[in-house]
């Protein structure tokens, strides 16, 4: 197990080599100068090159990349070349934000999903299954900002239940629920759906099952053998489903926060991205990049423990 | 057990939900009404609070409530006095000298004098800040100070505008000089100026927040606070004004359809004025077939402007009246854009050689009529339709006109290197004073905007004598005279000058914007029940 664990500790490394190489090529090889942005329209050459002299961005690209990569290595993820604060420092200032509403959306897409899914496999064929199944698909389909424009008219401007946006306070606090609620729905929705369709399918595989019977047999209550024996044996594709949709609910908070308002990483690398604002962006994508293959790693980890019979080889 | 833990669950919703509904009315309530803290919606953080290197709206607006120049420009566009009392110009129009105000403090206690105004000039123009705000004060030879309240600044060379490069958003604010020291690079966070709100908290991609400054030398703020939230997306922000939760927003970009429905609601008012800035397309004059004046006119004159305003623009903007702002005094009185001739544009073009082609597209000496037009998009409202309509009415003579959209950055990059054909061209939003319109930044040969690359020395001798003289109704006429020399040389294609808009709650009251947008003063602002 800890051989397992170290061999795919050392294969997160190439990952994020690769990663930082392909964000410094997208970013560099495309067209646009982030000296122009910041010299604004009116700025003559002379000015323009004392940018890009000031911003080393006239070295060799592989310079530049080995300067990055070296930096980032001691944790040190250059400056920000638009408000000129260390990258880092944005990054974690940041950070918290967008896993607190990816955790929010995560929970609430649990919630939902697993419920919808289990009783939707439970109900096999009712109309319920089938609400169930067309509210799937829809909320796989609906695109976020648009969910989140009529959930603000709906439910902020109308019924005035909760705030258009921000981030109010922490989010074990009643202000932190009500500002974090719309924007994790939003973001959680596609997850919810995409969960209970896994759900539903897994949960009737499984109930088809001799140790479903056998239980059945044995006198146990009904909601005992689904709670009990099917749903935690159910479960075992869905946690895998989870740290995906975890992965991609980081790179959905991008429109979701600027939606919402939401102070995150998304809206920092939004930012930086129109204002080739380099070292935010690399220094951004890194540590998502990170984070992800981190999540990757423990649901690896946990999705043996609860299937005994993975062993690792 | 399974009942009574249902129950129990229920029950938690319930009481849940109805204290969301609780908290989320008070909060609702608390909006309009509250003591005396004017919330005002920003679509973007700030980057910074040092002034020199602040580039947008975002960092404008709370910036110009903190700090001050030595001069405002009023609402009718004349110069007003801000730090200085008085300033008087040399008779050869290069030493100008400032009075400045007398007891006026920082907000950290240090005394503003005249050694300020030239710590905060010398640390804007000496190139190795690499502040951007150096390239507005390539005017500025040297500052000199003459005494506590005296200060002299050298001009480069004569000319009469000199004191409008004082004015506007990257001009020049005046910083505390123990606060620079203090801080360092750190200042950026830590602004003291001498304006009429302090500085109190900045959450980054929340909001900013300002309280009055009670020592303030002017008219007291009647606010108590002022909110700069920090609301990225335009319909979002709406929503927040017509709640309450926002008091005042303003933007040029927000959906029509969103402020047609806004302008029913009572609670709210929307105003709307003309921004100093011409947006339309440049000719490069140096690219053939470009270099033909009879070329430019026939292209000119098949572009429906009237039309595209009327209609795309609708609601949005003004249509332009060539290359000066509509609301500057330099603008020609009597001139009209040409109006739309398809016909004689297809005249003129086949007297210069192009007759239509197998596909329709004219053709001369075996080659056809093409070209791409250099733009990019979002940065003027309905820009990206606007350049399809003019392709559109390019092809309609047989002209066929390519569009090559690239980002800001790219695109900046890409029209430096002067290789285009046609470029999308933005001027402004600037001061109101002529020097500093059109004419001298973008149609004068060395103008730093000059993207169509016109250069006629007749025009460049005129401007420099509007420059140097000293009386406006003078320096009017010789602006007048450009203006018609300019008239049938057709550099570009002028099409509008863009509106900004200001939303904003009816328990506002007293909120003008200054003519530049950005340099909204709250002094007089108050909130009304």
């Amino acid at each position: 197990m800890s051989r397992y664990i170290a061999t795919r500790a050392v294969a997160v490394v190439p990952t994020l080599v690769g990663l930082s190489l392909a964000v410094f090529l997208i970013l560099h090889l495309t067209p646009g100068d982030p000296a122009f942005i910041l010299g604004g329209p009116e700025a003559t050459a002379d000015d323009i090159a004392a940018i890009r002299h000031s911003l080393r961005l006239d070295r060799p690209l592989a310079e530049q990349y080995m300067s990055f990569v070296l930096r980032a290595v001691v944790g040190d993820l250059g400056e920000s070349f638009r408000v000129k604060r260390p990258v880092a420092e944005e990054v974690a200032a940041k950070f918290p934000y967008t896993i607190e509403l990816a955790v929010a959306a995560i929970t609430l897409a649990i919630i939902i999903g697993v419920v919808a899914g289990t009783i939707s496999a439970v109900r096999r064929y009712t109309i319920l299954d089938n609400v169930i199944t067309v509210g799937a698909m829809a909320g796989v389909s609906i695109p976020s900002f648009w969910l989140g424009l009529l959930l603000l008219l709906g439910l902020s401007l109308s019924l005035g239940m909760f705030p258009a946006s921000g981030r109010g306070g922490p989010l074990w606090t009643l202000d932190g629920i009500r500002h974090v609620a719309l924007p994790a729905f939003t973001l959680g929705v596609a997850a919810a759906a995409a969960i209970a369709r896994l759900t539903r399918s897994s949960m009737l595989e499984v109930l088809k099952h001799d140790y479903i019977t056998t239980a059945r047999s044995k006198g146990l209550r009904n909601a005992s053998v689904i709670g009990r024996h099917a749903l935690r044996n159910a479960l075992i594709p869905v946690v895998t489903l989870v740290s995906i949709q975890f992965g991609h609910l980081l790179g959905g908070a991008i429109i979701v926060e600027s939606v919402f308002g939401w102070p995150g990483v998304g809206r920092l690398v939004v930012t930086a991205i129109w204002t080739r604002d380099y070292p935010v962006v690399q220094g951004t994508v890194l540590v998502m990049g990170a984070v992800f293959v981190t999540i990757n790693l423990l649901v690896d980890l946990l999705y043996g423990y609860l299937d005994p019979r993975i062993r690792y080889s | 057990m399974h009942r009574r833990m249902r129950w129990l669950a229920t029950r938690s919703a319930l009481v849940f939900l109805v204290a969301i509904a609780i908290s989320s009315s008070a909060t609702t309530r608390a909006g309009p009404i509250s003591q005396g803290t004017l919330i005002y919606g920003l679509r973007a953080d700030a980057a910074t609070f040092d002034a020199p290197r602040a580039q947008g709206p975002s960092d404008f607006t709370p910036i110009n409530q903190i700090y001050e120049r030595l001069v405002l420009i009023d609402y009718d566009g004349s110069l007003k006095p801000q730090l200085a009392e008085s300033w008087q110009g040399s008779s050869d129009l290069l030493r100008w000298t400032f009075k400045l105000r007398k007891g006026v403090k920082f907000h950290d206690g240090t005394p503003f004098n005249a050694e300020a105004v030239k710590t905060s000039y010398d640390r804007v123009m000496n190139p190795e800040t690499s502040l951007l705000a150096r390239q507005f004060q390539a005017g500025i030879d040297k500052v000199e100070v003459v005494d506590e309240s005296t200060v002299v600044f050298h001009s480069k060379g004569p000319n009469a505008s000199f004191v409008y490069q004082f004015v506007g958003e990257m001009r020049p604010v005046i910083h505390s000089p123990t606060a620079i020291q203090r801080w360092g690079r750190e200042y950026n966070a830590h602004p003291v100026g001498t304006g009429p709100f302090r500085f109190v908290e900045w959450r980054r991609d929340e909001q900013i927040v300002l309280e009055r400054n009670p020592d303030y030398w002017g008219e007291k703020p009647k606010l108590n606070r002022l909110i700069f939230k920090v609301v990225p997306d335009a319909q979002t922000m709406l929503i927040e004004v017509e709640k309450g939760t926002v008091h005042i927003t303003q933007s040029p970009f927000f959906p029509v359809e969103q402020l047609v429905q806004i302008r029913r609601n009572p609670n709210l008012t929307v105003g709307q004025d003309v921004q100093y800035q011409v947006f339309g397309y440049w000719f490069n004059t140096r690219k053939e077939p470009f270099t033909d004046v009879q070329v430019r006119k026939a292209l000119r004159l098949a572009v429906d402007t009237d039309t595209i305003v009327k209609t795309i623009g609708a609601g949005l903007m003004e249509r332009a009246r060539g290359p000066v702002y509509l609301k500057s005094v330099a603008l020609h009185p009597s001139l009209q854009e040409p109006p739309y001739d398809v016909d004689q544009a297809k005249r003129i073009l086949a007297s210069r050689g192009w007759q239509p082609g197998p596909t329709g597209i004219l053709q001369r000496d075996g080659r056809a009529f093409a070209f791409t037009i250099l733009a990019t998009s979002g940065i003027i409202p309905k820009d990206k339709d606007i350049t399809e309509a003019v392709q559109r009415y390019f092809r309609a003579i047989g002209v066929d006109a390519r569009i090559e959209t690239l980002e800001l950055g790219a695109f900046l990059a890409q029209r430096e290197r002067a290789t285009h054909d046609v470029t999308w061209m933005a001027i402004g939003p600037r001061p109101p004073d002529p020097a500093l319109t059109a004419l001298d930044i973008a149609l004068a040969c060395t103008g730093n905007l000059n993207h169509s690359y016109y250069c006629s020395p007749e025009v460049d001798a005129i401007l420099a004598r509007a420059k140097s003289a000293k009386d406006l109704s003078q320096r009017k006429q010789f602006y007048y005279v450009a203006q018609e020399k300019l008239w049938e040389e057709y550099p570009g294609i002028y099409v509008s000058n863009p509106y900004f808009f200001i939303v904003q709650r009816k328990e506002v009251k007293n909120f003008r914007p200054t003519t530049s947008r950005f340099s909204n003063l709250f002094n007089n602002t108050s909130l009304s029940p």
